[in-house]
């Protein structure tokens, strides 16, 4: 069974996050904040990572940046939702490595989809 | 403790008598402040909680109707949630956390999730409820429902909202604004014809945010606003124009060089500058000397943008030798940008005594 993070601060999300995907199969880790993310991702193994770039104490971006710089954590593959508006911040990511994203409203059907190609 | 009460209390001397009874006074207010203080504090917590438990409550029962089969929309399981919710009936708190829950999660969900929310909505038959409050009810509970029955998409409710979109009251103003937006699209903008309040900054923003979610087709022509009365609005339909890239009338945008309005000129060297608009360059140095040191440093900044280094370059330099700080360094930015970052070492030689400005810019674009 695939293990996936989902770094999300506001609660009603992540919940329905966590929800969908172990409704569709997936072991499923949350975090409410990019610092407690970046525990579990020292801790743990993950198959994917769905980050939000904003997040209280340590930003969708600077966790992003702590990925992919990391050697035991560089090949995850990280989604990063970001809002409606935040164009250039995919452009940041996109240079950080990031290897998809999702802008906010999302379906939660699409996102499963993208899941999918990238395990 | 009677010759301590009769000395102070019942002193023969009046001043002694005066103090012991109003420091009396006071302790008994200051004590009853304390304890008015503690149960307020208590109450207000005790709502926070409710509100906690409630909002945890509804997220797990949206989240089973979204993604659980059991509760699938029309299932029995369904059904039940919604005559559990409309049998009891909800106190204010209660409904007013359902659809606080509800708005939050349609805002990060579409598709056949967002859908589901909104049949959610109306099944529970939350709309005449918020459509009651809004005739009758206290302005911020109509603040509120108007926000509600726009992201609810309770078309109905249109006309009445309309009617709030000038209200003396900004905060129900700005959210009549937004609702009408969300109910109407760029169809609703027409609350701008007429408006006799200023829109703020804030209120500006959030506009163009929900006309940014609309389908570009349904934007209509913001050039019919030029002519307003309202300066903000005027304000607005320029940013708005340069925002959504809307050419096709830039010419308009020439005639209003010379307004009175200092915010409209700033305005207007931002939409050149959005519109990339390179014929605007000669109009803005024919009136540059009339313009003040706000308006000077915004032209700048667009000359620098849409100018081309070997035509502008010699009025950048003579404006980069103004007196006035601001406008050096806004004509030094501009000579950065005019030549793509290159400030070679004869421009800095050229610049003489104010060479540090263009230095400062360099060093500043580094970091």
């Amino acid at each position: 069974m695939a293990k996936i993070l989902v770094a999300e601060d506001e609660r009603m999300m992540l919940k329905s996050l966590s929800f969908k995907l172990s409704k569709s199969g997936y072991e499923v880790d949350t975090a409410e904040n990019g610092k407690v993310a970046w525990e579990l991702i020292q801790e743990n193994k993950y198959d994917l990572i769905l980050a939000d770039i904003i997040m209280p104490f340590v930003t969708g971006m600077e966790l992003l940046e702590r990925i992919k710089t990391n050697p035991e954590t560089k090949e995850t593959p990280v989604i990063v939702l970001t809002a409606l508006g935040q164009e250039d911040t995919v452009l940041q990511a996109f240079e950080i490595g990031a290897d998809d994203f999702m802008t906010k409203p999302f379906s939660p059907n699409e996102l499963l989809v993208r899941i999918r190609k990238l395990i | 403790m009677t010759y301590w009460l009769e000395y102070y209390y019942f002193a023969s001397h009046y001043p002694t008598r005066v103090a012991a009874w109003l420091g009396t006074a006071m302790l008994l207010a200051s004590l009853a402040l304390i304890v008015f203080i503690f149960l307020s504090r208590k109450a207000s917590q005790r709502k926070t909680q409710r509100i906690e438990r409630l909002t945890d409550k509804y997220e797990t029962l949206l989240t089973n109707i979204l993604f659980e089969d059991t509760y699938a929309s029309y299932s029995k399981g369904y059904d039940r949630i919604v005559r559990s919710i409309t049998g009891k009936g909800l106190d204010k708190l209660k409904r007013e956390t359902l659809v606080h829950t509800i708005i939050k999660a349609k805002e990060n969900m579409m598709g056949e999730s967002d859908q589901i929310l909104t049949n959610f909505y109306h099944e529970l038959k939350l709309r005449s409820y918020a459509m009651r409050e809004m005739r009758t009810g206290k302005w911020y509970d109509k603040a509120f429902v108007i926000q509600e029955l726009g992201k609810m998409d309770v078309k109905e409710a249109l006309p009445t909202i309309m009617r709030y979109t000038d209200h003396p009251n900004p905060t129900l103003r700005a959210e009549a604004q937004y609702a009408a937006i969300d109910l109407a699209g760029g169809r609703a903008l027409g609350f701008l014809d007429d408006l006799k309040y200023p829109l703020s900054r804030w209120q500006q923003i959030r506009i163009t945010q929900e006309l940014e979610k609309i389908d570009p087709k349904e934007i209509p022509s913001f050039y019919y606003l030029l002519e307003n009365k309202n300066e903000s609005v005027v304000v607005f339909a320029i940013e708005l124009i340069g925002n959504f890239n809307q050419f096709e009338e830039a010419e308009k945008l020439l005639d209003m060089m010379t307004h009175p309005s200092s915010a409209v000129k700033v305005a207007l060297a931002d939409a050149f500058r959005a519109l990339e608009y390179e014929d605007a360059v000669p109009h803005i140095l024919a009136n540059y000397v009339e313009y003040s040191t706000e308006v000077k440093a915004a032209m700048l900044a667009a000359v620098g943008q849409v100018g081309n280094e070997e035509a502008h370059l010699d009025f950048l330099f003579e404006a980069l030798n103004t007196k006035d700080y601001r406008v050096a360094l806004a004509a030094a930015r501009a000579i950065y940008e005019i030549s793509f970052g290159k400030i070679t070492s004869d421009m800095l030689r050229r610049a003489g005594t104010r060479a540090l400005y263009l230095k400062h810019v360099v060093d500043e674009r580094k970091h």
